[in-house]
């Protein structure tokens, strides 16, 4: 009764108010189509500077080079290529040494190590084609048989590598402030007094909040797939069952994390930077956006035990990778145990009432 | 001063113990006692409330009211004495009264994006209960708020959210009611309205347990009231014998350009019982046709002006300042 009552309460409040709606729903759904419009379409055009020495690799270069697709040339002198590279209007400016019989013909390539992902692609591209002109003029045949299957061909894209992560985020960060912040607020306006004095149990009405977020996940969860699926052509290959079990119990350990978060907090203040210095570094460490396989091998071994790590980990596997439950008993497990510990800290934390000083009375920024 | 309270407060104490005798008493505290730190905001009280009196306690901010509310309320843990409710202890599980006490905080805030009715049925649901529509409608109705129904909370006036609060803690139906200063803060018509739906509460048969710094809403409401200072019961009584007790008196009032401190303690017939000449002075006259004859001699003699003179019968405010040197409100 009070249970449902409350649940009901809770969700009410939760759609009523602007700017949760904006962080529980249009916050995610706008990372999701700006990261699409950024990422999602691929690398892009590769601008190669090509210096006019006047060398008759020139040619070949060029029209081997040409047969890729999104590759423009620039032909020029050094120096204007060279600014236009630092610009970054170029991914890579070649120039070919003069050519004497039976010597190496010597190619300088300029580029910008600024530029990672582009500048190193091109990189590679243009040493590709110079062997493979080298190839051609020298006989070689070729010693291997190259057959592309690109990830992206399994729908693997990166919109599908981000979909879960954008999830995982968007409940840790709602369910998180969507917890800690109302309750410390409740306590601090002394609302949670009034409520200590019904019969309402103090697990009732935490589970109802619990259930409220709960509810709200879902409906992320459920917004983010269909926007990734309808613009971003992402492929969901696991089940949708499963995949909601996970963001359930990915759910319940951040709420459990945002009570543990509520009892650390005084004061509504503190809140924000509480919760944000969990939440901030847990985003990125947690391989929401990138994998961190770059990262020193120590704090690759912290964050693969991060409570999101695991959420967006199963997450990914059952939702783009089409694993089944079975495949991801250990992450599961490992939020579970996350969700213990976190209720366990909570329930030695939780307070009715906010903190009094000497004489008994609320402290002044309780009272209004 | 203090010492003469004291001894009286005990007379009080015994009076109204045998007064109560035989008729149902509903709530009964005693030796109640709690300290913060060196503090000790409330020093043993004992009393006893009859069912469906409303009583009082008065005393000024950080007198020991809240506190002792608290103690009551089973919010607040005692250092020792005891509290019944209903027969009920209410220490050490203070789960036991929740059904039959209401509560109405002191500053009252609620969800805001909830709507009045909304709040009134949270409520009802959180006691374990469902409020059917003829029992909304008339919480509403008595609350005042029945055109408010469908409002969110956050666009309540301060009277308006008063009443609520009055009404969330009517929902599970208590027989005790405890109101923690109810008009604090509200302008006279919205203080007028709350003191109808309490008086109209106690009608019904509803036992009221307020506390106030405000003496008329003493004087109006309470059947008796507990005067309280240092977290102590200087007095209690029904606040006309209260009154009675400071004699025939007639209370003299005035502001002086100096303070007369000297020249008023020789004052006939009369007693100082506030000096400090920035805020008023105040004198209890046993004869006060004497009594102002030798005021305004005194100050023609000091070179003192004397302004604002006035003679008046005295009320509540002055049986608190005659006990404790204090006006209620500082």
């Amino acid at each position: 009764m009070a249970f449902i009552a409350l649940i009901l309460a809770n969700t009410r409040m939760q759609l009523r108010n602007r700017s949760s709606l904006f962080w529980h729903f249009a916050f995610p759904l706008l990372f999701m189509v700006l990261f699409g419009l950024i990422f999602g379409r691929g690398q892009g055009t590769l601008n190669i500077g090509l210096v006019s020495t006047g060398s008759a690799w020139e040619e070949h270069f060029r029209s081997a080079l040409s047969q890729v697709e999104g590759v423009n040339f620039t032909a020029g002198e050094q120096n204007l290529l060279l600014e236009e590279l630092k610009d970054g209007n170029l991914h890579v400016v070649a120039a070919f040494g003069p050519s004497a019989a039976g010597q190496m013909v010597e190619v300088e390539l300029f580029y910008d190590p600024g530029e990672m992902l582009a500048g190193s692609t091109a990189l590679a591209m243009v040493k590709g084609t110079l062997d493979g002109i080298a190839r051609v003029v020298q006989q070689v045949p070729p010693l291997f048989s190259i057959k592309e299957t690109g990830l992206a061909a399994e729908g693997l894209t990166f919109m599908s590598f981000l979909l879960p992560g954008v999830i995982g985020m968007s409940v840790m960060f709602s369910a998180l402030f969507g917890t800690a912040y109302p309750l410390v607020m409740e306590r601090e306006k002394g609302i949670l007094r009034q409520i200590k004095l019904t019969s309402v149990k103090t697990a009732v009405f935490l589970s109802a909040k619990a259930v409220g977020m709960t509810i709200i996940a879902f409906l992320q969860a459920g917004i983010i797939i269909t926007i990734g699926v309808l613009l971003f052509d992402v492929r969901i290959k696991g089940s949708l069952a499963a995949a909601a079990l996970v963001v359930l119990l990915g759910a319940l350990m951040m709420v459990a994390l945002g009570l543990v978060v509520s009892g650390t907090a005084r004061r509504v203040e503190s809140v924000d930077s509480i919760a944000n210095v969990i939440a901030m570094p847990m985003m990125f460490l947690a391989g929401t956006f990138f994998p961190i396989e770059t990262a020193p091998g120590w704090l690759q071994s912290a964050a693969a035990v991060l409570p999101l790590t695991y959420f967006n980990n199963a997450l990914r596997e059952v939702l783009v990778r089409g694993e089944m439950l079975s495949g991801v008993l250990s992450p599961l497990g490992a939020m579970a145990l996350w969700t213990l510990v976190f209720v366990a800290l909570a329930a030695h934390l939780f307070r009715w009432e906010a903190a009094k000083n000497q004489n008994g009375r609320p402290s002044q920024a309780a009272k209004k | 001063m203090a010492r003469r309270a004291n001894k009286e407060i005990g007379d009080l104490i015994c009076a109204t113990k045998e007064g109560v005798q035989g008729l149902s008493i509903m709530v009964e505290v005693q030796s109640l006692s709690k300290g913060y730190g060196a503090l000790l905001a409330v020093d043993d009280v004992s009393f006893a409330v009859k069912q469906g009196e409303i009583f009082g306690f008065l005393g000024p901010n950080g007198a020991g009211k809240t506190t002792c509310l608290e103690m009551m309320e089973g919010l607040r843990k005692p250092d020792s004495g005891k509290v019944l409710i209903k027969n009920i202890p209410v220490w050490p599980e203070p789960g036991k009264i929740k059904k039959i006490i209401g509560v109405q905080f002191q500053s009252s805030a609620f969800y805001e994006e909830l709507t009045v009715q909304e709040i009134l049925q949270l409520f009802a649901a959180m006691h374990g209960g469902k409020l059917a529509l003829p029992e909304l409608d008339a919480l509403l109705e008595m609350g005042g708020l029945s055109e408010k129904r469908r409002a969110y909370t956050g666009t309540l006036s301060g009277g308006q959210k008063q009443r609520l609060a009055l009404m969330t803690a009517l929902v599970n139906k208590p027989e005790v009611i405890f109101l923690d200063e109810p008009t604090t803060g509200l302008d006279p018509q919205a203080r007028r309205r709350s003191w109808d739906v309490i008086k109209e509460l106690q009608t019904s048969g509803k036992t009221i347990i307020l506390t106030s710094h405000y003496m008329e809403e003493a004087e109006y409401l309470c059947d008796r009231v507990a005067i309280i200072d240092y977290g102590k019961i200087v007095a209690l009584d029904e606040p006309k014998k209260l009154i009675d007790k400071l004699g025939e008196k007639t209370k003299i009032s005035f502001t002086s350009s100096r303070p007369l401190d000297g020249a008023l303690a020789l004052l006939p017939g009369a007693e100082v019982v506030k000096a400090r000449s920035g805020e008023g002075q105040v004198l209890l006259a046993q004869d006060q046709g004497q009594a102002i004859a030798a005021l305004l001699e005194a100050a023609r003699k000091e070179g003192v002006t004397i302004k604002n003179l006035q003679v008046s019968v005295p009320n509540l405010e002055d049986v608190f300042l005659a006990l404790t040197g204090k006006e209620l409100r500082d």
